[in-house]
């Protein structure tokens, strides 16, 4: 019986666990919203699957003299990451909301510790995922004992995880325990990048060297001898660690959330208003400090690292330096946003959990932001400043001007995203999320952390800033929800927590979570990469389609064909897509003739029949629905009066920031010409004509001009 | 009348299909102590919500020395008190850093609120533990501290969600001697409460409150002799009479 319920409670948290990660809102329950906890999920999922098979692939490419020091160095990667993440977020946290396997609650229920350690791994579903399509990728074709090494793997390194945590658990008290949680957090930094960079780590010889103990293991695994050994090794790892575990639940420890017992250090009564205050609390509280601290220190030592390499190494390629140089930058924007959003959180947990003390109080929702923002800046800044160390590299003018420029993008984009990232926290409580990088992940974060990565991996500085505004506005709009919807803080309300244009885009963002879905799953699949591409866009457009007919009721009803003069303005539209579709093909061509590279658009397709069929019909169809039947409505909606002519202009925006760089310029001209035909007409069929003409040209020119 | 300091008007609020409160009528003068009394569930902690803006009105109004309570929240915030049932503060703030917090949050000026404190914080023995951390309170304690935040920036009405919940008997004693006090000097003071002794000492007049309706009102004899028991009855008698 006792079995039966421990199955029955395991079963249940398991399934909590995984709705979890979709958008709350107390108040309307939406379908759409647990549809995209699923979705959100899933697209981790096969990201981190793509993720580790294209390592894997990239460690078997090195050649065949590094091959096995890359394939020691992603093993010993994994099994870091895998070390981290089952230590993190296992320790007693603050008073709050908590994780389902923290809560006081789940120690009324028949769970013994072996049931947490085995909810444990299912919740880090994604590292399996990431281990067995690396290990594919290694070595192709079926295998028993690398499908078991693909489970012993990651299981052992979490099963260490949990039991570091909790022989820890035995001897510190929770409060310094909850200090002491931060370590992992900041640790999986380091481990992502061992594992990412396994290719490259295998190029140098001080590095084959640090893992010559584990290159037979390499070669056994790529060469197809048996891999039992390290099978073996895993088994007993993972055993050691249950052993550990099992001896620190007999010993006992504190499961319960930290309660602060001591006298604190003084903060003198000036500093306690709604801005100091951040600084005061973010001091006393576990990891408040350190997190930053943390992050700092990791972009210091890559920095470093990076500059001793280009200063001192005779190997070093010279060329490579602005690769290297984008890379830093990736390091410094991703790290500081994994600070800001841990931050935020914690903020904003905070506050919710001291409701009644705040509720009462007259604070306008805009200082508490700001307090809140001001004091996340500090700690993002503080992560991207060793980055300016770039500036002494040896080189020409040009790379300290690349230096520079990404610099002064990732400050701006970080402090965009500092001030997103607070309204953010604010509009889900801070809880909707699943714990990733020790902050919660939502589509919201997802919407945010879009063009934030985007910054980070620009190839020019045009592209940056196109990124860069697309963050501001997305910003602005976070902010403003938030500032209407702070309610939140005073009580359960039956009052909405966005403002239309924002539910919108984080449609908008679910769109382009299935779009990578549909790519990630199809890649998997046997058939050719230009299907593969239609198929991906085809189920992003009907998902689109459905999505805004579901998100837009409630808004006046769209109209197919205008009132008056259809004809005309049917043929307007077909003439105007015929204008904007011979202005993309001649930029196209003046861009190439200046020498760049011209990318395609997974949209346009780049294959014939069906992939034409897709780009364009269905894919302009949904798009055409969404940003103008939609977006541009809300927005139109939310301006005043005069200041209306804004819709179109801010709806192509949208439209076109989303596409690769260089469609840009045609793709707004485009969503320009679309976004006015609607605002005339309040019809979409005039612009679908100009759009699916505007692709049509496109394509038609692509194979006309043999590209 | 000019000395009123809270007039509800026909004030309800519904929950989706749940009516929370149907219609509230009822004044408050300045000095006066008035009990919302009622079972779990009546409406009693809406009610206060409403007034403090927190929640909007389905229907009526709620107004606080003219001010509109949804529309002026921020102005009725500044100038009321009010201690919730369940208090929570920053864990990781001293229960005098809270009581500064709140200072510089509402803009009142420290050395002038502290003085007037002070004496009420020896009276409610919350000196011994003003250092230590809140997180780590016990829940009288917690209630202790709403409760001085509350009389910080000397409101011209409070609003008290179960002030003596959780609270021992000599503690709760000296509460009802600092509320009469408080009332004396021209506060208008709001008690909800579920604690019928309590209200019988210490309120001038009561409202009786059941699933959202009020259902009887006056001064607590006038209420025993809506329900028809006896003047010397207890008022939860009388109350167990009204609500059936």
């Amino acid at each position: 019986m006792l079995v039966l319920r421990q199955t029955w409670a395991l079963a249940l948290l398991v399934v909590r666990f995984w709705a979890r990660a979709g958008l709350r809102n107390r108040v309307s329950n939406d379908h759409g919203r647990r549809v995209s906890a699923v979705l959100l999920r899933g697209t981790f999922l096969l990201l981190m699957a793509n993720w580790g098979y294209r390592i894997g692939a990239a460690c078997v490419r090195v050649g065949p003299s590094a091959r096995p020091a890359a394939v020691a160095w992603l093993l010993v990667g994994l099994l870091a990451l895998s070390v981290t993440w089952g230590a993190m977020g296992r320790g007693p946290g603050l008073r709050g909301p908590q994780s389902a396997l923290t809560s006081p609650l789940l120690d009324a229920l028949p769970l013994t510790e072996a049931s947490r350690v085995i909810i444990g791994l299912f919740e880090r579903v994604m590292l399996y995922a990431l281990v067995s399509s690396a290990l594919i990728a290694l070595a192709p074709g079926l295998r028993l004992d690398l499908a078991l090494l693909a489970i012993a793997l990651p299981t052992a390194g979490l099963v260490v995880g949990e039991a570091l945590l909790r022989s820890m658990r035995t001897i510190v008290s929770p409060l310094r325990m909850a200090r002491v949680a931060v370590v992992p957090v900041i640790l999986q930094f380091p481990s992502f990048m061992v594992v990412g960079g396994a290719p490259m780590l295998a190029k140098f010889p001080i590095a084959s060297r640090a893992v010559r103990h584990a290159l037979p293991t390499a070669v056994a695994l790529v060469e197809g001898t048996s891999v039992l050994p390290l099978l073996g090794a895993m088994v007993l790892l993972g055993a050691a660690g249950a052993g550990a575990i099992r001896i620190a639940e007999r010993i006992g420890y504190d499961r319960v959330d930290i309660v602060p017992t001591q006298k604190l250090d003084k903060a003198t009564a000036s500093d306690l208003d709604l801005v100091r205050i951040e600084h005061v609390l973010g001091k006393r509280e576990p990891g408040g400090r350190w997190l930053a601290r943390g992050a700092f220190l990791y972009t210091f030592a890559t920095s470093l690292g990076l500059l001793a390499v280009a200063t001192f190494s005779k190997s070093f390629e010279r060329e490579a330096s602005i690769a290297f140089v984008r890379s830093v930058g990736f390091v410094a924007i991703f790290s500081g946003f994994a600070v800001v959003q841990a931050r935020a959180t914690r903020m904003v947990v905070r506050d919710a959990s001291a409701r009644t003390m705040l509720a009462p109080l007259p604070i306008a929702p805009r200082d508490l932001l700001q307090g809140k923002t001001r004091a996340l800046v500090v700690h993002a800044l503080l992560v991207v400043a060793p980055y300016f160390l770039l500036l002494a590299l040896p080189g020409p003018a040009a790379l300290h001007l690349e230096v520079l420029w990404r610099g002064g993008a990732a400050v701006t984009a970080l402090v965009l995203a500092a001030s997103a990232t607070v309204a953010v926290a604010f509009l889900t409580q801070g809880l909707g999320g699943t714990k990733v990088l020790g902050g919660n992940v939502g589509i919201e974060t997802t919407l945010v952390a879009m063009p934030l990565l985007a910054v980070a991996a620009a190839p020019h500085l045009w592209n940056a800033l196109v990124s860069l505004a697309c963050l501001a506005l997305l910003t602005f709009e976070a902010r403003r929800s938030a500032l209407r919807c702070v309610r939140w803080i005073d009580d359960a309300e039956d009052f909405e927590r966005e403002t239309p244009v924002w539910r919108a885009l984080l449609v908008y963002a679910s769109f382009q979570a299935v779009q990578a879905l549909g790519l990630r799953a199809l890649a998997l699949a046997p058939i050719d990469a230009p299907l593969q591409s239609a198929l991906a866009s085809a189920i992003a457009a009907l998902a689109l389609f459905a999505l805004t007919l579901h998100g837009r009721r409630g808004l006046p009803r769209m109209r197919a064909f205008p009132e008056r003069r259809s004809v005309a303005y049917l043929v307007a539209g077909v003439g105007l897509g015929l204008g904007s579709g011979a202005l993309a093909v001649g930029f196209r061509q003046l861009v190439r003739s200046i020498g760049f590279d011209v990318p395609l658009d997974a949209a346009q397709g780049d294959g014939p029949g069906v992939v034409a069929l897709v780009a364009i019909l269905l894919t302009p169809l949904a798009e055409e629905i969404f940003f103008r039947g939609w977006l541009q409505n809300t927005i139109e909606g939310e301006l005043l009066e005069r200041r209306r002519w804004l819709a179109p202009l801010l709806g192509a925006f949208a439209f076109a920031s989303l596409r690769t760089p260089m469609s840009f310029v045609p793709v707004l001209v485009l969503g320009l010409v679309t976004g006015l035909l609607y605002a005339r007409t309040r019809s979409v069929v005039p612009g679908i004509a100009a759009h699916v003409v505007h692709v049509a040209v496109s394509l038609a020119a692509r194979y006309a001009l043999g590209s | 009348m000019p000395d009123d300091v809270l007039v509800l008007d026909a004030l309800g609020k519904d929950f989706g299909a749940t009516v929370a409160l149907d219609s509230l009528t009822c004044r408050v003068g300045r000095g006066e102590i008035v009990g919302l009394l009622g079972p779990n569930g009546a409406g009693k902690t809406t009610t206060m919500k409403l007034v403090l803006g927190m929640l909007r009105p389905t229907r009526g109004s709620a107004r606080f020395l003219g001010l509109d309570c949804t529309r002026d929240a921020h102005e009725v915030k500044r100038l009321l008190g009010y201690s919730p049932d369940e208090p929570a503060f920053y864990d990781f703030l001293s229960g005098r850093e809270t009581i500064d917090f709140v200072l510089n949050v509402r803009g009142v000026p420290r050395d002038a609120a502290w003085a007037t404190l002070r004496p009420v914080i020896e009276r409610l023995e919350l000196h011994e533990t003003l250092e230590l951390a809140a997180g780590g309170y016990s829940h009288g304690t917690k209630k202790k501290l709403a409760l001085a935040l509350a009389l910080a920036h000397e409101p011209t009405l409070l609003l008290l969600d179960e002030p003596t919940n959780g609270l021992d008997p000599p503690t709760a004693a000296r509460v009802r001697a600092l509320l009469r006090e408080r009332a004396d000097s021209g506060v208008a003071i709001v008690v909800s409460t579920h604690l019928l002794a309590m209200a019988d000492q210490l309120c001038d007049r009561v409202l009786v409150v059941d699933r959202g309706r009020l259902i009887a009102e006056g001064t607590t004899a006038a209420v025993r002799a809506q329900a028809g028991v006896a003047a010397e009855a207890s008022l939860e008698a009388a109350f167990l009479a009204l609500i059936g």
